[in-house]
């Protein structure tokens, strides 16, 4: 069955898988392959925002590990890791989500040789590249200067990730890029991949597979702005005002050199508060943002085309809300974005949520008792890898919910910190009264119930989410009447 | 033979009936009644315990002490009947009919348990209450 190969260019690349990993949690459908590879790019390894996309896709494959394939439900698509899509344990490549720089630490300047370099070339390079961009240490990135990392990344095609990832490429396969058009290793590295993906004289193995590759891209505009250090300020910092400029001069090259790519997606914002200014390491960890959870969206746009509609040409997409407003909520999504993911993050949020408040007061209930819920939720690993992914301060479902909650424009469509499951749908509430409590525990429970005592799942963990699915899916539909 | 059966489960415990001049009439009468109604009214609380709150409702009632609840209140009711039973059929109230009372107590106790245990698994709310054995699956 084909695969996704989702290259995650930068910390905008890392961002969006985050939001990815929301979306495949909660059991939205991507159509056309059976298994996503994410491969992160960012030589920063340091990254709070690349870390914490790590390690909610570590938690992930865990849960999915342990579910084990199925065609729908939460954790039910496949996201592998690119050493492990060899399926026999011959690679040779180390077993991560990110690609391995091999702890390039040392200033640009140093890595292209610079003193080695006669006169003249020392002079071509001082053309090119401006001081700071020399002395600048590369373990933190490309600090905004996607003419250092066309340098730097143009070596990652000849690494063994590369040949491995064109090695286990096969027909039918897809690929899609992230990457922000603003920054440094984003703007840089998805031409520059692209470029030597579809050069039909590459290196890579499997060339000829790879050049037909029908291939996505999601490139993000400008939709935050950075806070300016003080006026002479010594401060290691990135100038969000050139971001504009950045964004229409990557486009302008886009435009004649962009070749290859079937279906190119352009989305951004008018930036609102700006950022702490990060440039690097784990100090940049950004809150997420509504217009990355949208990119994410993107992919799965993407993988809904057949492979004979992307034959035909290139199509570029661009992304609008029905209604220009600061607190974004499914209504003012588009039908078709909606249909895609509203259903799916209610239930998951609704299953957060009774799962975190409710289930451990549940031990007498059926569908908890039946498979002795209690002990293994105490026992057995994968409930508190569960208990991870949904509560873990740094990436969790709740700390990603909450961080969309917060910069604007906002994702409002749930509410976080209501309690009634009948008002945590911003846009859809349950009208109650004497004889209609709509969902609270007691419904809940019994939906539960009724679901555990239809499946003859044994294993505490399946049962337990299989119990979720469908307990919520009929909430939904039968209590919310979500439509 | 119903009047045979019941005397003999009575009678297990208490012994022949006192005051002796009444003895005809617990036989007869009185224990037939109360082990009847003992029967029906367990097994209508069992029913309604775990096909009407617990299946056909959803009303929260499937814990362990909501059940110890229904079983009590069989038990009061249990205690209940034979003093109705011997008062109503003009029988002298003697310490026997505290024991006999005593001892459909028990009985109610033992015959909601089985009851829960042979219907529970028809209930969807209730079917692990008070025990998940036997299991279903």
């Amino acid at each position: 069955m084909p695969k996704l190969f989702v290259f995650g260019i930068g910390g905008t690349g890392s961002r969006v898988i985050r939001s990815l990993v929301m979306l495949m949690a909660a059991g939205v459908k991507v159509q056309n392959c059976d298994k996503i590879v994410p491969i992160i790019i960012d030589p920063d390894t340091q990254n709070g925002d690349m870390n914490r996309t790590v390690d909610l896709l570590k938690t992930y494959k865990q849960i999915h590990q342990q579910l084990g394939r199925r065609d729908e439900g939460f954790f039910h698509k496949d996201i592998s890791t690119l050493s492990s899509i060899a399926g026999d344990g011959s690679s040779k490549i180390r077993d991560s989500f990110v690609y391995d720089f091999g702890g390039i630490n040392k200033p640009f300047k140093d890595h292209v040789g610079y003193n080695q370099l006669d006169i003249d070339s020392q002079a071509l390079v001082d053309l090119l590249f401006t001081r700071e961009n020399l002395g600048n240490s590369l373990d933190v990135g490309f600090r905004g200067s996607p003419n250092v990392g066309s340098v730097v990344l143009n070596e990652i095609i000849d690494s063994p990730e590369m040949r491995f990832f064109a090695s286990n490429f096969q027909e039918g396969d897809r690929v899609f890029f992230v990457s922000s058009i603003f920054g440094g290793t984003g703007a840089a590295g998805f031409p520059l991949l692209l470029k030597n993906f579809k050069d039909a004289h590459t290196s890579l193995p499997n060339g000829a597979s790879l050049n037909r590759a029908l291939t996505g891209a999601m490139v993000v505009l400008p939709y935050f702005s950075l806070e300016q250090p003080a006026a002479g300020s010594e401060a290691d910092f990135i100038d969000s005002n050139a971001f504009t400029t950045k964004a229409k001069d990557a486009l302008s090259y886009y435009q004649h050199h962009l070749d290859g790519v079937n279906a190119l997606y352009y989305i951004g914002d008018t930036p609102d508060k700006p950022l702490e200014n990060n440039p690097g390491r784990a100090s940049q960890k950004n809150d997420a943002h509504l217009i990355e959870l949208l990119s994410a969206m993107a992919i799965v746009d993407f993988m809904d085309y057949s492979d004979n509609e992307l034959d035909n040409g290139q199509v570029y997409h661009e992304f609008g809300l029905r209604e220009d407003v600061d607190q974004v909520q499914f209504a003012h999504l588009d039908s078709e974005t909606r249909d895609k993911i509203a259903k799916q993050l209610i239930r998951f949020h609704y299953f957060e949520r009774y799962f975190t408040m409710h289930t451990a007061s549940d031990a007498q209930a059926a569908y908890a008792k039946g498979v002795d819920l209690p002990g293994a939720m105490r026992n057995e690993p994968v409930f508190k890898e569960l208990n991870k992914f949904l509560t873990h301060a740094e990436f969790g479902y709740q700390s990603w919910l909450r961080e969309l909650n917060r910069k604007e424009r906002t994702f409002a469509a749930l509410n976080l910190d209501e309690t009634d499951f009948n008002r945590m749908v911003s846009d859809k509430q349950i009208e109650t009264g004497l004889f209609n409590k709509g969902i609270n525990q007691n419904a809940f429970v019994k939906e539960l119930n009724k679901a555990a005592e239809a499946s003859s799942e044994r294993n505490a963990f399946k049962a337990t989410i299989q119990a979720f699915e469908k307990a919520t899916d009929v909430l939904v539909e039968g209590k919310l009447k979500y439509s | 033979m119903i009047q045979n059966f019941f005397s003999g489960l009575y009678e297990l415990f208490l012994g022949r009936p006192l005051p002796a001049n009444f003895t005809n009439d617990y036989r007869e009468v009185i224990f037939p009644n109360t082990g009847l109604m003992l029967l029906l009214i367990t097994l209508a609380l069992v029913l309604i315990y775990y096909y009407v709150l617990n299946s056909m409702m959803s009303t929260g009632l499937y814990k362990t002490k909501h059940w110890v609840l229904f079983l009590v209140l069989n038990a009061i009711i249990a205690f209940a009947i034979p003093i109705f039973q011997v008062q109503g059929n003009e029988v002298e109230v003697h310490s026997y009919t505290y024991t006999f009372a005593f001892v459909n107590t028990l009985y109610s106790i033992v015959l909601f348990f089985v009851f829960s245990i042979l219907l529970k698994r028809g209930s969807v709310q209730a079917w692990t209450t008070p025990t998940k054995w036997p299991t279903k699956k």
